[in-house]
């Protein structure tokens, strides 16, 4: 281990982009582009903005910014000059972003116009603190934007980023070495407990990982990344930004991800000529999910791999996968405190195995018992991590610190075994949190915004496995005496006080919670408890559509039931002519007694439309009786 | 304008050359600015026409759900312009459209604009820009022949456009695969070659003659219409897109039903999608919605009493197909693997022949004649 006052080498990245990259190369692509030069001139920029707010190393700034372009330049100025980068979710929920902002304790704020208003940062911040409202770089790009740059300056009446940079020259002084032991970042792991947890990665943690991504991943200037995870997550932050950089490579990142945008995220991966796709399971299931169209969006020659992180990777999705795109995949373990991954399964041989995490590289690992003995191969126990990417610590949390790193040994509360060729494999989990699509959601965050609800007298929240999402967040939720609850109504509620990622997929409204002798609730009862709701469907509910639209398009296409899925259509399925297309249509009027309008006839095309249209027609079914 | 001229061959160099040279945000309003340079030279109504059915498209499918009645007028206008066309009415105010034939493209764009109407009200499609409608209509491949290629994998093309060596050669490659099919197989070898023999056996054997000369005309014009498509599809592949297949070995097929899967296959499925379904929408009635759909094709092509007759002939072929599927599951099972290619030699020898002997509807120039050709054709064995 090198000592305490060794160099960063985080410096020597930026010292490559100005000395060695053509600058004109582009670094992010996205709704608003930076090349290698734009980056490295905006952030000496913002040196003498850390500069003029008397910023030093080691302070703390929070960045909470929707803009990608805003948020990686801030991010890796920060990183340059040796402050301690706080990035926060820019859609978090107020009560979380004040939990956050007041746990970070930072010297200076850059968020996003709507988020200073929205959670009143102007308040919650620390009084000396600098707040910098962000505008956004997006209008900078535009001709009108640049032109009308003065008027709108002229009209905000405080500094706002970009416009901000303008007055100050770029530092021309190359910043002095930083040591190793400086504080790159603080990641917080949860949100709306009253302690949240900030996981503080250094220097030192972070070149070290960033030198395994480059060299276990073999990449290089030719390397072009696509990642679109969020920028307050490390698989985004440093398996996209800092990893491009340190690459000298390029990182795609041209939307938001949305569900609706995947298409267009993939015909991306061949037009842009993307090496490496770097995602959550989640994702990938619904990559699989997608039509034949999409067969080829990873046959590009220059494509390498397929990088699956932050979540469980279902053998079968990553059979399927690779099966269908021959795309090959490379499964990653690691967590927020280990700066990204540990384990890895691929893409050498020597790594790989189908269905398990790998082996661990540039750090150890160790699986043990409750003793801290090591377990023999098959057995079960916590796996362990030590080595240069383990972070340093909770920020300012000694007690949460030591109970989780042991002699310089991470305690990950993930139980793992080995086989007998020394491949990892994740078996379960000793802590309660929730891997859902790749995000942590810790169940004791969700039932303390559920009970915090008008009308709801108490809850508990647990995960259950999802073929899409890896788990899904499931809340069982009890009504207060003598108010009714509708799921709607809750899911409106909760997201005024916690992000999205935190809203349970499935809300139960039930009339008790199984509880044992000593009033904690029996989470194996609550789980069947809703087993059992699910396998009977609620009274004029839409259970059992899907079933009974694949039995029909069975019964008349003549095929086998388990052939169909909800992508089947005519040109995968054999029977489905024209004439049977329409007897098709005609037994679905049949068998949900209903009569199709022209419009929703015209658009079952595939079995996923016909199920779509009939909940549809069953959900406005639903309401036009409730409205009567 | 013939697809197979230096003059096109010309316009494809100028499209073609600067396009990959040019930044990718400029590649379609380039072939969109190429394609309407080539309308104003050599078709200006047509320009005129087609920058109208654009804004139209557009202008009126801009609000998140378009309505029924909007759709419905709107496709009913553009149709409108393609029947008075084809019908060449002449009323005195367009005394000039009369002198005038129909203008190049117009049965191909008016249908991709009624197809995109459509997607629109179904919900398919969300709204899109005015260059994306325009740099899809504008598309030069596919104005003078076809196909009649979907907006969606247009679009989505465009957007995993990249060079492509690889597509380019194949691109090249399936030209030279059209030029070959139009101007050897089918000018020379099938006009010349089948021709001769045609002739030769008028006087000896009228009824072969006749037989070999209906086969050579459906030959003829599967060698020519595949042509021209192979041309598009190869042209789009120069400029990064995959644009849809037309025809897929029509001629072997086993029924009626996947002979119209496979001619003319953007057209056939244009029918299927906004004809049949529209008239199984309202009617719920198979037959009646094929008898519309084969109607529709054989009016596109002309609107004359010779193609409805043409259409309404493939109409009742489909029509029969789709009884007699519902009788199959009561006719014996064939087990024997030898039988049962027997069988499906006969169904591909049934099919090709039902096929060619409609297309003398279409061909002879008068019912008179067709009458003769049938006569000689059944009667004439020795």
């Amino acid at each position: 281990m090198a000592s305490g006052c060794a160099v960063s080498e985080v410096s020597s990245w930026f010292d490559d982009a100005e000395r060695s990259i053509e600058p004109a190369k582009p670094f992010l692509v996205g709704p608003r582009s930076l090349s290698y030069g734009e980056l490295c001139e905006r952030t000496r920029r913002l040196g003498a903005l850390f500069q003029e707010l008397g910023l030093q190393r080691d302070d703390r700034v929070v960045v909470a910014t929707e803009d990608d372009s805003a948020a990686i330049s801030i991010f890796l100025a920060l990183l340059r000059y040796g402050i301690t980068a706080v990035v926060l979710d820019p859609q978090a929920a107020v009560p979380e972003l004040e939990s956050l902002i007041g746990a970070a304790d930072a010297r200076a704020l850059l968020a996003d116009r709507a988020v200073v208003a929205r959670a009143g940062l102007g308040s919650i911040k620390r009084a000396d603190a600098a707040l910098i409202p962000i505008d956004g770089d997006r209008a900078e790009s535009s001709f009108l934007g640049r032109l009308t740059r003065g008027l709108r300056g002229s009209r905000s009446p405080e500094r706002a980023y970009p416009a901000v940079l303008d007055a100050l020259a770029p530092l021309a002084q190359r910043p002095p070495d930083l040591p190793e032991s400086t504080l790159a970042y603080i990641l917080f792991t949860s949100g709306t407990t009253s302690q949240p947890k900030g996981v503080e990665i250094t220097h030192r943690n972070l070149a070290a990982q960033m030198r395994t991504f480059v060299r276990h991943y073999g990449l290089g200037r030719d390397t072009r990344l696509l990642n679109v995870l969020p920028l307050h997550h490390t698989d985004g932050l440093t398996q996209g930004v800092t990893l491009a950089l340190s690459a000298a490579a390029t990182l795609h990142r041209p939307l938001r991800f949305r569900v609706d945008r995947l298409p267009a995220l993939l015909d991306g991966i061949r037009a842009e000529r993307v090496t490496h796709l770097v995602t959550v399971p989640s994702v990938l299931a619904l990559i699989a999910n997608l039509g034949a169209e999409h067969d080829d969006c990873f046959a590009g020659e220059e494509f390498r791999f397929v990088i699956s992180t932050a979540a469980y990777l279902d053998e079968g999705l990553w059979r399927r996968f690779e099966a269908r795109f021959r795309a090959p995949m490379v499964n990653v373990y690691g967590l927020t405190e280990s700066v990204c991954e540990a384990l890895y399964c691929g893409p050498d041989p020597e790594t790989r195995r189908v269905g398990t995490i790998g082996k661990p590289v540039d750090c150890e690992a160790r699986i043990v018992t409750e003793a801290g003995e090591d377990v023999a191969p098959g057995e079960t126990g916590e796996l362990i991590l030590r080595g240069d990417n383990i972070m340093r610590g909770y920020f300012r949390m000694p007690d949460a610190t030591a109970a989780v790193l042991k002699d310089g040994w991470f305690h990950t509360g993930d139980l793992a075994a080995t086989d007998r060729d020394g491949f990892y494999r994740i078996v379960g989990r000793k802590k309660s949190v929730i891997i859902t699509g790749g995000m942590n959601v810790y169940p004791e965050d969700v039932t303390s915004v559920l009970r915090s609800l008008p009308g709801v007298l108490d809850a508990v929240t647990f995960g259950m496995p999802d073929p899409a999402w890896g788990e899904r967040v499931v809340s069982c939720v009890v009504p207060a005496a003598g108010r009714t609850l509708s799921v709607e109504g809750i899911a409106a509620q909760f997201l005024e006080r916690a992000s999205r990622e935190k809203l349970p997929l499935e809300i139960h409204i039930v009339a008790d919670l199984p509880r044992g002798p000593a009033g904690k609730v029996i989470l194996a009862e609550a789980r069947a408890m809703v087993e059992q709701r699910r396998a009977v469907p609620a009274e004029g509910g839409d259970g059992g559509i899907r079933e009974r639209v694949l039995a029909v398009a069975a019964g008349t296409f003549k095929t086998d039931l388990r052939s169909l899925s909800l992508e089947s259509d005519a040109g995968n399925t054999a029977g489905w002519s024209s004439l049977a297309h329409v007897e098709f249509l005609l037994a679905l009027e049949v068998e949900f007694e209903l009569r199709l309008a022209p419009r929703d006839l015209m658009s079952i095309v595939s079995l996923g439309d016909a199920v779509r249209v009939i909940e549809a027609r069953d959900a406005g079914d639903r309401s036009q009786r409730g409205a009567a | 304008m013939s697809v197979v001229s230096l003059s096109l061959f010309g316009w494809m160099v100028f499209a073609v050359a600067p396009y990959w040279a040019l930044p990718d945000r400029l590649r379609a309003a380039w072939l969109s600015g190429v394609t309407f340079a080539f309308l104003v030279v050599h078709a200006p109504l047509s320009a005129a026409i087609l920058l109208g059915f654009a804004a139209a498209t557009h202008g009126f499918t801009r609000s998140d759900r378009v309505s029924g009645k909007t759709a419905f007028l709107l496709c009913a206008a553009i149709v409108l312009v393609l029947v008075l066309y084809k019908l060449r009415v002449s009323v005195r105010f367009t005394d000039a459209l009369t002198t005038l034939a129909i203008p190049l493209g117009l049965s191909y764009y008016a249908l991709r604009c009624v197809h995109y109407v459509i997607e629109r009200y179904k919900g398919t499609l969300a709204p899109q820009s005015a260059q994306d409608i325009g740099s899809y209509l504008f598309f030069l491949p596919t104005l003078l022949a076809g196909p009649i290629h979907r907006y969606a994998p247009f679009h989505r093309d465009a957007a995993r456009r990249r060079w492509d060596s690889r597509l380019f050669g194949e691109g090249l490659e399936r030209m030279l695969y059209g030029y070959v099919k139009i101007a050897f197989l089918s000018n020379y070898v099938v006009s010349q070659g089948l021709s001769s023999l045609v002739l030769d056996l008028q006087a000896s054997h009228p009824s072969a003659s006749t037989y070999l000369s209906v086969i050579e005309r459906g030959l003829n014009g599967y060698l020519q219409f595949s042509g021209y498509s192979d041309i598009a599809i190869g042209f789009g592949m120069l400029l990064g897109y995959r644009v849809m297949e037309n025809f897929n070995w029509p001629f072997v097929k086993k029924n009626i039903s996947e002979f119209w899967k496979s001619w003319h296959i953007s057209l056939s499925s244009w029918c299927r999608d906004y004809v049949y379904m529209v008239v199984v929408a309202l009617s719920r009635r198979p037959a009646l919605a094929a008898l519309a759909s084969m109607l529709a094709i054989g009016l596109w092509h002309e609107i004359s009493c010779r193609y409805l007759l043409w259409g309404l002939y493939n109409g009742l072929g489909i029509v029969a197909w789709q009884q007699f599927q519902r009788l199959k599951p009561m006719l014996p099972r064939i087990e024997s693997p030898a039988a049962a290619l027997a069988l499906d030699a006969a169904a591909v020898l049934l099919t090709f022949h039902f096929v060619i002997l409609g297309f003398v509807l279409v061909t002879e120039p008068t019912l008179g004649d067709v009458l003769t050709v049938y006569r000689s054709l059944f009667q004439g064995w020795p």
